[in-house]
């Protein structure tokens, strides 16, 4: 095969990607050895490649590095525990030898001493890293869920709506924000007075004179709740009504409402 | 960007066992390497294992990078990547990936959510240019480490069509990367317009 076939065949792309078999690997690096062109091909691509994978860049937490330096470091120290076993002495100086071999039986001592102390250590530290990966995994999905929170509130969608107390209740006080292109609804209930055992506020969507229930809110809760989304309401609207909710608006209960 | 003193220059001093040489290649490499160890193996835990690992590896055998085979980020991806792969096919990873459905289901969940897309540095640039048939092959050889059957197998598109993909996705990859290429073109038409504008 001549180069120019060579190139045609698409070997080189393959051997690139890492898709050759032996076979064509060493065919490939010969006509790389032979041909600086062909190198320069190979070379060519690689970087493309590179290119393409620095495109997927991330950056890494920041305590990545210091993990790295101690990683570097610690198989520096078993190399080097290694390098210091007794060889062959070529030199002949055998004290040298005598001395490394009985520094070594001490320190094999000395380690196997502290082994199997060490293991115990390892599986406590084993366990409590478990424990607190899986707390980490928790907290980052509690993240996710307030980084959607807040995203649904930036979203140019989501429109806030505050609604305030009628005469009957004036201090009452609440913020919904509803997102029609999410079809969610959030409502932030910190401001509405306390109410008695047996009773509950409960949130209504004012579609073309119609209440929909949004439903209960929950008094225990001071942050922000999801509520049922309600398409094409006119007004929110909150009412006390009995425990666990109505089917239909006690309207002379109604204690705050706000225009969408 | 490297330059090709730095690359040298680091080269000697990873050779010469300094181990500022590492400090340095971490801060100009660990984002590309732990961004691809996060495209292989999907967690960050696991991926931060496969960088630190690639490190201790380019540490234990610096000796035996060779400049004419490749420059010095080409080894590091490498290393990186392979490491990621071998990580994929642990037993460990498999369980893993059967016992954490929860997580993909946040991950498919968010399009809203701001973080996923932002700490990747400038991804959408030049990736999407690259047409998804294309795109599809060559990852799953690159970053998934698939011989050529399997990914025909999971394509389900015959080995010849597999072939010619590969091929003609890495020339596209090629064009769109050779910046230098497209600069000089523009500096070309702006030059002659200038010319035109004189005369």
């Amino acid at each position: 095969m001549n180069k120019d076939k060579f190139l045609q065949t698409g070997l080189l792309e393959q051997y690139v990607l890492g898709l050759t078999d032996e076979e064509e690997t060493a065919v490939v690096k010969q006509f790389a050895e032979e041909y600086p062109e062909v190198q320069a091909e190979i070379n060519q691509m690689r970087e493309a490649m590179d290119q393409y994978a620095r495109q997927y860049a991330v950056m890494p937490p920041e305590e990545l590095k210091a993990r790295v330096m101690k990683g570097v470091d610690s198989a520096d120290q078993d190399s080097d525990s290694r390098a210091s076993a007794p060889g062959p002495s070529q030199t002949g100086t055998n004290w040298w030898g005598v001395v490394l071999l009985m520094a070594l039986l001490g320190s094999t001592l000395l380690f196997y001493r502290g082994k199997s102390s060490a293991e115990q250590d390892l599986v406590m530290l084993e366990t409590r890293y478990a424990a607190f990966q899986k707390e980490c995994e928790t907290e980052k999905a509690a993240l996710r869920q307030q980084q959607q929170v807040f995203a649904i509130l930036n979203h140019e969608a989501t429109l806030p709506v505050r609604l305030e107390g009628t005469p009957q209740e004036p201090r009452a006080e609440a913020v919904a924000y509803l997102n029609g292109l999410e079809k969610v609804a959030y409502i932030n209930v910190g401001k509405l007075p306390t109410l008695p055992t047996g009773q509950t506020y409960q949130l209504w969507a004012d579609v073309n004179g119609e209440m929909i229930n949004m439903g209960v809110l929950d008094q225990q809760s001071k942050g922000l709740q999801v509520m049922t989304f309600i398409d094409h309401a006119e007004s929110l609207n909150i009412t006390i009504e009995p425990e666990g909710g109505s089917e239909v608006p006690t309207v002379e209960q109604l204690i705050a409402n706000g225009e969408v | 960007m490297a330059t090709e003193w730095n690359e040298e220059n680091l080269v000697r001093r990873l050779q010469r066992k300094d181990k500022s040489a590492i400090s340095d290649l971490y801060d100009e490499y660990a984002p590309s390497m732990y961004g691809i160890a996060m495209r292989i193996v999907k967690a960050e835990a696991l991926a931060q294992d496969v960088v630190q690992e690639t490190f201790i590896k380019v540490w234990k055998n610096a000796a035996a990078y060779d400049r004419k085979k490749g420059t010095l980020f080409t080894w590091l991806l490498n290393i990186t990547r392979n490491g990621a792969i071998d990580k994929t096919r642990s037993a460990a990873f498999r369980r893993m990936q059967t016992s954490v459905p929860v997580d993909d289901k946040l991950k498919n969940d968010n399009q809203l959510s701001t973080n996923q897309k932002t700490d990747q540095i400038g991804l959408k640039d030049f990736v999407n240019e690259l047409e998804e048939k294309y795109r599809e092959v060559i990852e799953l050889a690159y970053f998934h480490g698939y011989t050529q059957p399997e990914i025909a197998e999971h394509l389900q598109l015959p080995i010849g069509t597999v072939k010619s993909r590969v091929r003609i996705g890495l020339r596209e990859l090629r064009k769109i990367f050779s910046e230098p290429g497209l600069t000089h073109l523009i500096s070309t038409v702006f030059c002659l317009s200038l010319g035109w504008v004189i005369v």
